[in-house]
C-alpha cells in the first residue's frame, strides 16, 4: 500500500442558506469541466484531502477541476474552477527485494 | 310575529356568513402561473363573493412545511420565493366574519404560463463556492 503525499483542496462555501453539500469534478486539461465529468461528492466538506478520494490513485496527468454546491432542491449551482492542475497519485515501483551482501 | 322575525335574523345571519365563508373559486383554469422567474412567481384565483381579501400559504414540498405567503385584497399576488424548491400555493378569502377554509392547492400537473403547460417546480438560484485553492 503505497503512501500517498497529501494535496489540499479548499473553497468558501457558497452564500447560499439551503446547500446540503459540495461537489468536485475532474476532467483532464485539454476538456473543459462539465456536469459529466467525473466527480465526488464532498458533503459539506469544504476542505478536503483529494488523494483520499476514491479513484485518485490512477490520476497522474494535468486537469481541470471544478467544485459546485447543491441545495435541498437537487439544484446544482454554476462552477467554481481551477485549471491545469497537475495530480500525481501514482506512487513509484517499490525498489527491489533486499539482500544482505556479507564482507 | 316574534318567531317569524327571529327566523328572518338566524336566515340573515346564516345566508351572511355563507357569502363571507365562501372559499374563492380555484380551479386549473384560473389558478395560473405567470410571469415566473428564477426566484418569484404570481398566484392567480377568482373572485370570492363577499371577499374583502385574500391570504395565501405556499407548500414547500422539500421540508413538508406550510410558509405564510402573504395577503391582498387583489386577485393575484407576486411572491419572492425564499429558497429554492418545489412549491403548491393555497389562497382562503377573508370576510367581515372570518375567513374560508384554504382552497386545494395548486394542481402541479396542470400549472401554466399564458396557456402553455408548464413544470410546477420554481429553482432559485444557488450561488457556486468561492475560489478553489490548492496547497
Amino acid at each position: 500500500m503505497p503512501k500517498l503525499k497529501d494535496m489540499i483542496l479548499t473553497f468558501p462555501p457558497s452564500g447560499s442558506p439551503d446547500v446540503v453539500g459540495y461537489k468536485l469534478y475532474v476532467q483532464l486539461a485539454n476538456d473543459p469541466v462539465t456536469y459529466d465529468s467525473e466527480s465526488w461528492d464532498l458533503g459539506l466538506n469544504t476542505s478536503i484531502d483529494i488523494a483520499t478520494l476514491p479513484g485518485m490513485t490512477t490520476k497522474d496527468d494535468i486537469y481541470n477541476m471544478g467544485v459546485t454546491a447543491v441545495d435541498e432542491a437537487g439544484n446544482e449551482s454554476s462552477f467554481s474552477l481551477i485549471n491545469d492542475v497537475p495530480l500525481d497519485f501514482v506512487a513509484p515501483d517499490p525498489p527491489g527485494p533486499l539482500s544482505f551482501v556479507s564482507g | 310575529m316574534a318567531l317569524q322575525k327571529a327566523w328572518m335574523v338566524l336566515l340573515t345571519i346564516l345566508l351572511y356568513c355563507g357569502i363571507a365563508f365562501a372559499n374563492p373559486m380555484i380551479g386549473v383554469d384560473n389558478y395560473t402561473y405567470f410571469g415566473t422567474t428564477a426566484e418569484t412567481i404570481t398566484v392567480k384565483w377568482e373572485a370570492s363573493s363577499g371577499a374583502t381579501g385574500y391570504e395565501l400559504r405556499a407548500y414547500l414540498h422539500e421540508q413538508q412545511i406550510y410558509i405564510w405567503v402573504g395577503s391582498t385584497p387583489s386577485l393575484e399576488f407576486t411572491y419572492q420565493l425564499p429558497k429554492s424548491g418545489h412549491y403548491t400555493f393555497m389562497v382562503r378569502a377573508v370576510g367581515n366574519l372570518g375567513e374560508s377554509a384554504w382552497s386545494e392547492s395548486t394542481d402541479p400537473n396542470v400549472a401554466n404560463v399564458d396557456g402553455n403547460p408548464r413544470a410546477w417546480w420554481v429553482y432559485g438560484h444557488v450561488a457556486p463556492p468561492g475560489p478553489i485553492v490548492i496547497e
